[in-house]
């Protein structure tokens, strides 16, 4: 569309020679440029008819019939700028009584005879706006007559209609709306103005109604429209803020530290409820319209930077798991590689268990004793990650047997429960990723080691190499865990214990060594007061008999609490009838005496899997104990044939 | 025009003395914390101050509302850590015209001065 005001008036009207003076002629204005911005009175059209002094009346008459569209003409003494006769006026001069006599003969300047006012004349530069309310100003009279224009270049004058100055106006104003409303349409801020009041105006951005959800804001308060979004707090210090905003004695630049909506994240309701909320993160930012004595509105842009923030977000959560990587490849590097090849290919079969509970068919759910079975290998892995450092699985495994421990617990077994350990299940599959990937990386790594150049700096790792070591630091590191003090004292190698035997033992003194550390080992105070040496002390001895092996674990701790394991297997409805069933109720399926379960021990499961292994290998394990003074177990494990005959 | 800075870092006084140089400002006192910083207030009369809001002895809060209601007006900017919105928009309302955000850049400390003195100007705090 066009911009332009434009009534052209381009012909040169040829003036009788009657009209002697002056410069006789109607003249065009600049042509309006296409732009949309102008909005001066550079381009407003006017006319520039010019008359002389002794012009008369009736020749003045001849002019504004030929041209009916000519508000005026305008009257100079030589180079004197005399005034203007407006067609207006000149109609009702001649309209008076007598009136064609008076002036048809005479020159026109007597019609200014008795005009008091004076012209109205605004420089060329003068905005639209500008010129209407100084016409509007004249008195009452006189708002509908032309006025002049002098050109802010040449000095020279035009005559413009006020009509026409309206006309500007209205187009302009048309045209700033129609800008306006492009504006708001196309920003992709979302823009808003407040009152005083914090209402909203009629007017902001269409991406306001998108960031909000609603097109309804107009007269809303801002608090109001965020009320249902955001946290109290944040509501309250925005609503202080919005007060101090418009403080006008307050330095805007030195507000803005303090803008409590420079970020903040606003919750909105989910159509399903069901489902979680969404939340968005909005950037407020504000600006002051200030007038003369005051803050008379609040321009208010707000940027929905929620993508930007989940981004962010991501970002440091691949930094993270980078970093989670890292800590892994560091703790792999720390254990011992037998008993990580056996953890992991253990871990691997789990999984595998899990993964093929998955593919049952729809309505089809697990029996209780392939999750009970499960349950418990979960919880011997979890056990052997926290022997060997592996923080990361040990937390997933712990999350995953909380979740077994939920469905051992249910009377009827859904596909829903299986769908809640998916999670858990899919975080250990990307840990088993992510070790095949650093054992590749590592590989990588042995083979980049093995060039002669870096032989000698590749680094040994340093961790448990058997059993025995692996015992002693995972007493150690229980003892800083439950800030308890325990050495672990032992003369015995790796190469001592019998080696057809060495899977059965590491299971079982694994889960002794943890329940002594749990159960068994005071903190140094309750030792003290008993009158104990402050530091436990855990032993391990092997004795060799003709066809037998006798393996002794020991501590010095709590000792077993007969009266709460007679309690506890009660409760269980076992039945106690000698010292013995008393003994072995311990290493029942689902016996603890502990009262919290926590991620080292006490969820009820451990002696009774030790039993299994070594009722497999065909051992035995023999408790004996002193309340308040030890804890010892006996195992026995029989020799094969071969050693039997050495 | 004289100013008063009133924190009880010893750097961040000479920071801000070091880095003011409005050429309105003739003179420059220091006060380590509220009280002491009353003290200059009624024997000086400083038509600026900047100060801190946590300080040992009267904190900013209430020394922003003692030299509001002491009768000499002056223009006050808070140069603190915004450690709570709550703490920033009290001292705003009891009466300080702005708030720099520690820790600041020289640049940021010569644009508040400027901000500052102009505000004294303007809002015919003596001269």
């Amino acid at each position: 569309m066009s911009g332009r005001v434009t009534h052209p008036v381009k012909d040169t009207t040829q003036l009788d020679n009657s009209l002697r003076q002056g410069k006789n002629q109607t003249v065009a204005t600049k042509d309006a440029p296409d732009d949309v911005a102008y909005s001066t009175l550079e381009h407003l059209p006017g006319f520039t008819t010019i008359l002389g002094m002794d012009a008369t009346g009736e020749e003045l008459g001849r002019l504004f019939t030929e041209q009916p569209v000519l508000p005026g003409v305008i009257l100079f003494d030589q180079d004197r700028f005399i005034g203007v006769i407006s067609q207006a006026h000149y109609y009702k001069s001649i309209s008076r009584v007598f009136g064609r006599e008076i002036y048809y003969r005479r020159p026109a300047v007597v019609m200014l005879d008795g005009v008091t006012d004076p012209q109205l004349i605004l420089p060329s530069d003068s905005s639209i706006q500008t010129a209407v309310e100084k016409c509007l100003d004249r008195p009452a009279d006189f708002v509908y007559e032309p006025f002049l224009v002098q050109d802010r270049l040449t000095g020279g004058y035009r005559l413009c209609a006020f009509q026409m100055l309206l006309l500007a106006s209205t187009q302009l104003t048309a045209l700033r709306n129609q800008q306006m409303e492009q504006i708001l349409n196309s920003v992709t801020d979302g823009l808003l103005v407040i009152d005083k009041n914090f209402r909203i105006g009629g007017e902001y951005s269409k991406i306001v109604g998108k960031i909000f959800e609603r097109n309804d804001l107009r007269d809303l308060t801002l608090t109001e429209v965020l009320e249902p979004l955001i946290d109290n707090t944040t509501r309250e210090q925005l609503q202080d803020y919005l007060k101090i905003l418009f403080d006008p004695k307050l330095i805007d630049r030195l507000i803005k530290p303090i803008n409590p909506a420079k970020q903040i994240a606003a919750r909105f309701p989910s159509p399903d409820p069901l489902q979680e909320q969404r939340v968005k993160h909005f950037a407020f930012n504000f600006e002051r319209i200030r007038t003369q004595t005051e803050i008379s509105q609040v321009l208010v842009r707000i940027e929905d930077i929620t993508q930007r923030i989940n981004l962010a977000k991501e970002l440091e959560q691949q930094e993270a798991a980078a970093e989670d990587r890292l800590q892994l490849v560091m703790q792999i590097l720390q254990v011992e590689p037998s008993s990580l090849n056996r953890f992991l290919s253990r871990f691997g079969e789990a999984l595998d268990v899990i993964g093929k509970l998955f593919e049952l068919p729809e309505g089809l759910s697990p029996s209780r004793e392939t999750i009970h079975s499960l349950f418990r290998q979960v919880h011997t892995l979890k056990g052997e990650a926290s022997l060997l450092q592996l923080t990361f699985h040990e937390r997933a495994l712990h999350q995953l047997e909380d979740q077994l421990e939920k469905m051992r617990a249910a009377s009827q077994l859904g596909t829903s429960d299986l769908a809640a350990i998916r999670p858990s299940w899919e975080t250990l599959q990307k840990l088993s990723e992510q070790i095949r990937q650093t054992f590749d990386q590592l590989k990588n790594f042995g083979t980049a080691a093995k060039t002669p150049a870096t032989t000698a700096a590749a680094p040994v790792p340093a961790g448990p190499t058997g059993l025995v070591e692996t015992l002693s630091r995972m007493i150690t590191d229980l003892s800083e865990r439950l800030g308890k003090s325990a050495t672990f004292h032992t003369a015995l190698k790796d190469s001592d214990l019998p080696t057809e035997h060495m899977d059965v033992l590491h299971e079982i003194l694994i889960h002794l060594a943890r329940n002594s550390m749990v159960h068994g080992i005071e903190k140094a105070d309750v030792r003290t007061a008993r009158g104990k040496n402050p530091h436990g002390l855990i032993q391990l001895e092997l004795r060799s008999h003709p066809d037998y092996h006798e393996v002794i674990f020991q501590d010095d701790g709590n000792g077993l609490d007969y009266d709460k394991i007679r309690s506890r297997a009660e409760q269980l409805g076992f039945s106690l009838a000698t010292e013995e069933d008393l003994r072995q109720a311990i290493f029942a399926p689902g016996f603890s005496t502990a009262d919290k379960v926590t991620d080292i021990a006490g969820r009820g499961v451990g002696l009774d899997i030790i039993l299994n292994s070594l009722q497999t290998a065909g051992g035995r394990i023999i408790p004996y104990s002193q309340a308040g003074a030890y804890c010892a177990f006996q195992i026995l494990l029989p020799k094969t044939s071969a050693q039997v005959v050495a | 025009m004289k100013l008063l800075v009133v924190d009880d870092s010893l750097i961040i006084r000479s920071a801000i003395e070091r880095n003011v140089r409005h050429p309105e400002i003739k003179q420059v006192f220091q006060a380590e914390n509220g009280v002491a910083a009353l003290q200059v207030f009624y024997e000086q009369h400083p038509e600026l101050v900047t100060m801190d809001l946590t300080m040992p002895h009267l904190d900013g809060i209430g020394c922003l509302q003692e030299i509001q209601n002491s009768g000499f007006p002056a223009s006050i900017l808070v140069i603190s850590a915004l450690n709570s919105h709550r703490t920033a928009m009290e001292a705003v309302a009891r009466g300080a015209c702005g708030f720099l955000v520690k820790p600041f850049t020289p640049t940021e400390l010569i644009e508040a001065m400027n901000d500052l003195v102009l505000h004294a100007q303007e809002n015919g705090v003596r001269s």
